[in-house]
């Protein structure tokens, strides 16, 4: 499932567009890495609304409640 | 967690004890139970419930003298339950049914039953059940004593003959045509292993244990009127009962005392509340006895005891569906294996803590104690799910920070024999009525009246950090010390009750009974008879002081106070208690809709979030402070709420404004990108209330951005989207720069962390 | 096996790269370090599906791997993949190996997905030779007292099979092994969750692809066990 519009948002820095990269995130202590999209030249990731309400919180919610 | 100390809890709960039927019954029927068959048209199971109680069920059933009728807690005005009638109807209904009957291994032991009698059949029964060897000896040409002579309407003699053709069948021997005299007595005592006496008269009276039916021969018990006095089918049972258990623990040598105490009839401590049942008259048999529909229709009218006064009055309890003995058990269970479980974590964090089950409870069992120590527990264990609490934590962080901290003496005095201590959210929501009654405070006091704003701990607390309540509280406990340990005057009832229990050497009073003493300010309009009703706040649900204040204060300004469902000491939260608002938000508006049910009159609040909360669901509902400083428009109360992000700035413009008037100084903090000018439509600003998003955070998002250029750029529309982390969450804002102010399009915030690509 | 195979899901391999196993090579990896296999041992793979593990312990370690699947679609994919190397069909309670044939044998995350674990160990013990290794990880359940509902579910995938370790621990020294060590690498189940909900948007979604039914509450029962992930190595005595 990608995230909606990829060719919407470019990198404000660079004007360049953005990527799929494997970007490393933590919670909780735990340490994981996903396939997020990325300015490869400044590497400022991009987190979508979709991603944040979705996903991201499906899993801080699991890894809350232990 | 002391887990002993639950437990014992648990144990206090008599929502599952018997009810009065089942109690006062001689013989200890499950009345209840076999009701609640017929209820379902189940006679057969009916018939079993009743069999495993009543000896020759088909006989003594028809004929019971029914005393749990006398105890049924619907006998007002004759209109108890017809139990025997329904009895009765089990029998007819339900006889067919198949009972299991398990051998009992032979005991080696013979005894000797003189008197055929209901009490003695009875005892025979039992004992052999048991596995005795026993012998009846009846004078009279047959067995069934007063069973014989009861009219054939009532009682068909085939019935009693069936019986003791069973009671034959099972190996009890009856000799008949045989009088045992005292003489004879003695023959008997040497042959047999123990003797029973049911014969209704006896030469010679005997010494009878009224506990154990052994008289003063000690292998020689007796039963029936013997020992009643008088005719009663159930009480000859019960003696030749209680006989048959004395008789098998005298031959055992065991102790024939112990543990008896609840053979018999006994007092039920269930307590069931039936004033809201309509209770309706009894249907009586058309002919005799019930038809089937008749008994289902009178059982349906029984009550089915039983506790449950607080999940009545508890929407949580409702909603979760457990009573306290249930839930400690969760709990418990929690605690010891599943902590962190993610219902359960929901559960405990959306209780209110207001303490109403406690206090209907009979037995005053309070769940709030409960889940405090439940949560304080699972932060301790690391349990505890950072989101349910992490903004009111940090609410109270900002509070306790130099925004708004303030404690000083009464200007230009260096004493305080009093302070003013208003509370965190009425400093949100009501900033200028806490001008006023500061200013009215020290009109009316003398010795000086300090002013300290901070919070008293109560997120701390709620939120199960123990530790950080204490500490919280030891700060305020050494700031009061340096004010001269003043007396504490609180405007909040959670402030009040917090200080109350925990602060040492100090005097707590509460605004409304200063109001109530000292007198209003002359310039408060009258209420003209408006009609309010008054919602007390939970956490001072035993403080009839204060109770009694707020509706002196508002009768004295003419306003007419109408008690809602669930007042005074038994009033119910509106939904902020136990930081349920920000927990569980969806189940905090179900909390705060079932209140507003409680009376269609416009409320009377004295806590700033209950009367923000009922606002908010379109409750019309005035603060005390409203009547007592209200400008007398036909609409006092303007209906509007603070957002969390106007709750700060009020918090403080008010140190600001008070440091600046009273103490003539100057407050020189600035919020880093303050002066942004932001313009957010209304819908994004109910988003942002329900996720918790300040516009401070929005602001410093886009600051930052501005400064750096790391964000996102949408060619098409115009738009950029960043991001900024603070301590634990991330906030993202899509926003479009017109001119010198910036339109926010969306704003969400997450915690995970990107560390990097 | 019973039920519908999430194995044989293309989804699954999509998102967990050929292998279907939390945490990917790197508990392989560990296994071959401690118990010091050298080049030329004999290695079995059982439930090697397409041969990936295989095929890593040839190129990378020079062992003389062998692989054993139940499924005939995986190991022809596999011998496409990775041409002709010692995979052939079979199941764990029954191996179609010589007796004490073996240095070592692994299970990797397949123990749970066997219709009888006890028969498949007693099984790699025959294979074994003196002194060799059994080397299990897979799933297990932290909270044991709630596995009962989870095994009723139709759902084939090791979730199903989540071990309650006291019962496994204990078959695995009746049938005459030694615990060396047993590693809990939970955050490694969690790794992979994490990856699953970010590809498919959410746990539920994910088990709805992968079943291709609606398995109704499985996702429930499931976190009431608390599934929890493990290493375990046993040596024959």
């Amino acid at each position: 499932m990608k995230q909606d519009s990829i060719s919407k948002w470019l990198c404000s820095k660079c004007g360049g567009p953005l990527k799929e990269g494997l970007v490393k995130i933590e919670y909780l202590g735990g340490n994981f890495e996903v396939e997020l999209l990325e300015c490869p030249v400044c590497k400022n990731v991009l987190i979508t609304q979709e991603l944040a309400a979705g996903q991201m919180l499906e899993v801080e919610k699991s890894l809350e409640d232990k | 967690m002391d887990l002993d100390k639950l437990l014992s809890m648990q144990k206090l709960c008599i929502n599952d004890n018997p009810p009065a039927c089942n109690t006062e019954c001689p013989i200890h029927v499950d009345v209840k139970g076999f009701i609640s068959e017929i209820r379902k048209g189940d006679f057969e199971e009916g018939y079993r419930i009743l069999s495993k109680r009543i000896p020759f069920t088909n006989v003594i059933g028809l004929v019971c003298d029914h005393p749990c009728e006398s105890f049924c807690v619907t006998n007002i005005d004759g209109k108890a339950i017809s139990i025997h009638e329904l009895e009765k109807a089990a029998i007819v209904y339900g006889r067919g049914a198949k009972i299991k009957r398990l051998p009992m291994p032979k005991v080696d032991m013979k005894i000797a039953v003189i008197g055929g009698g209901i009490s003695g059949i009875t005892c025979a029964c039992d004992l052999n059940q048991k596995g005795y060897s026993v012998d009846i000896y009846e004078k009279e040409n047959g067995v069934g004593g007063s069973l014989l002579k009861m009219p054939e309407q009532i009682l068909n003699p085939k019935l009693i003959k069936e019986e003791i053709i069973k009671l034959e069948e099972q190996g009890i021997e009856i000799k008949l045509n045989q009088e045992i005299t005292p003489e004879k007595l003695k023959g008997i005592n040497l042959e047999y292993d123990a003797v029973f006496i049911g014969t209704r008269e006896w030469p010679e009276k005997f010494n009878v244990n009224e506990l154990t039916m052994q008289t003063e021969m000690e292998k020689v018990f007796v039963g029936g009127e013997i020992v009643s006095g008088r005719e009663s089918v159930i009480r000859s049972v019960q003696t030749g009962r209680c006989a048959a258990v004395s008789i098998d623990r005298f031959v055992h040598k065991k102790s024939l005392t112990a543990l008896r105490e609840k053979e018999g009839a006994y007092k039920s401590i269930l307590e069931v509340d039936i004033e809201n049942e309509k209770i309706t008259g009894r249907i009586e048999p058309g002919n005799g006895t019930f038809t089937k529909e008749e008994a289902i229709n009178e059982a349906l009218r029984c009550v089915q005891c039983e506790c449950h006064k607080c999940v009545k009055a508890c929407v949580h309890l409702q909603k979760v569906k457990l009573d306290p003995k249930a839930y400690i058990r969760t709990i418990n269970q929690n605690e010891r294996i599943i902590l962190g479980d993610h219902y359960a974590n929901k559960t405990i964090n959306s209780c209110t803590e207001c303490g109403l089950c406690g206090a209907v409870c009979p037995k005053s069992i309070n769940m709030a104690d409960i889940i405090k120590e439940t949560r304080e527990s699972m932060v301790s264990r690391n349990k505890m799910p950072i989101s349910a609490h992490d903004f009111a934590l940090k609410d109270m962080e900002f509070t306790n920070s130099e925004y708004f901290e303030l404690i000083k003496h009464q200007p230009g005095k260096d004493i305080s024999k009093f302070v003013f201590f208003p509370g965190c959210q009425l400093s949100a929501s009501y900033s200028e009525h806490v001008i006023k009654t500061y200013n009215y405070l020290m009109e009316k006091l003398d010795g000086g009246v300090g002013l300290y704003l901070g919070c008293c701990g109560a997120p701390a607390n709620w939120a199960g950090k123990q530790e950080q309540f204490n500490n919280s509280i030891e700060k305020i406990q050494l700031n009061l010390e340096k004010l001269g340990n003043p007396v504490v005057i609180t405007a909040c009832s959670t402030c009040f009750s917090n200080f109350g229990e925990n602060l040492k050497n100090i005097k707590i009073k509460s605004l409304w009974e200063i109001f109530d003493e000292k007198g209003l300010p002359l310039d408060a309009k009258s209420g003209n008879g408006k009609i309010l009703a008054v919602h007390d706040a939970c956490t001072t649900r035993n403080e009839s002081g204060i109770h009694e204040s707020i509706r002196n204060i508002a009768k004295s300004l003419y306003y007419n106070i109408e008690e809602p469902k669930f007042t005074k000491e038994k009033t119910k939260c509106c939904g902020y208690g136990g930081l349920v608002y920000f927990a569980n938000k969806g189940f905090s508006r179900q909390v705060t809709e079932d209140r507003i049910k409680d009376s269609q009159h416009d409320f009377l609040a004295y806590c700033a979030m209950c009367r923000d909360l009922f606002v908010l669901k379109g409750k019309k509902t005035y603060h005390i402070l409203d009547l007592i400083y209200g400008d007398g428009n036909a609409e006092i109360s303007d209906m509007s709420v603070p957002t969390l992000s106007e709750r700060r700035a009020n918090r403080f413009k008010l140190k600001k404004e008070l440091l600046e008037n009273l103490w003539g100084e100057k407050m020189d903090i600035k919020d880093e990108y303050e002066d942004i000018k932001i313009v957010i439509g209304d819908e994004l600003k109910g988003k942002m209330e329900d996720e918790l998003i300040l516009e401070g955070d929005i602001k410093k998002v886009i600051g930052y951005a501005e400064k750096t250029n790391n964000s996102f750029y949408n060619p098409e529309t115009g738009h950029i989207l960043a991001s900024r982390r603070f301590v634990n969450i991330t906030f993202w804002v899509e926003y479009q720069k017109v001119a010198n102010t910036f339109n926010i399009i969306s704003a969400y915030s997450h915690r995970m962390q990107v560390k990097g690509v | 096996m019973k039920g519908y195979s999430v194995y044989e899901n293309e989804d699954m391999i999509k998102v967990t790269g050929d292998t279907l196993r939390p945490g990917g090579v790197f508990l392989t990896d560990r296994a071959v370090e401690i118990c010091n296999f050298k080049a030329g041992n004999k290695i079995l793979d059982v439930g090697c599906g397409m041969g990936v593990t295989v095929e890593r312990l040839k190129s990378l370690y020079n062992l003389d791997s062998y692989g054993v699947d139940p499924s005939l679609k995986l190991l022809n994919l596999g011998k496409e993949k990775y041409g002709n190397h010692h995979i052939e069909i079979g199941c764990g309670e029954k191996l179609p190996h010589k007796n004490e044939f073996f240095n070592g044998v692994m299970a990797e995350c397949t123990m749970s997905l066997m219709n009888d674990f006890k028969k498949t160990i007693m099984e790699s013990h025959r294979v074994l030779e003196s002194k060799g290794y059994l080397i299990v990880s897979d799933v297990y359940a932290r909270r044991p007292e709630y596995l009962e509902e989870v095994q009723k579910h139709n759902v084939n995938s090791c979730m199903r099979g989540l071990f309650n370790i006291d019962v496994l621990k204990e078959v695995i020294v009746n049938s005459g092994f030694e615990i060396i060590c047993f590693e809990d690498f939970t955050n490694l189940l969690k790794q992979l969750m994490v990856k699953i909900i970010f590809k498919y948007g959410s746990m539920s979604a994910f088990w709805e692809i992968a079943t291709c039914s609606s398995c109704g509450d499985f996702q429930q029962k499931l976190t009431l066990c608390k599934p929890g992930y493990f290493q375990l190595i046993a040596q024959k005595k």
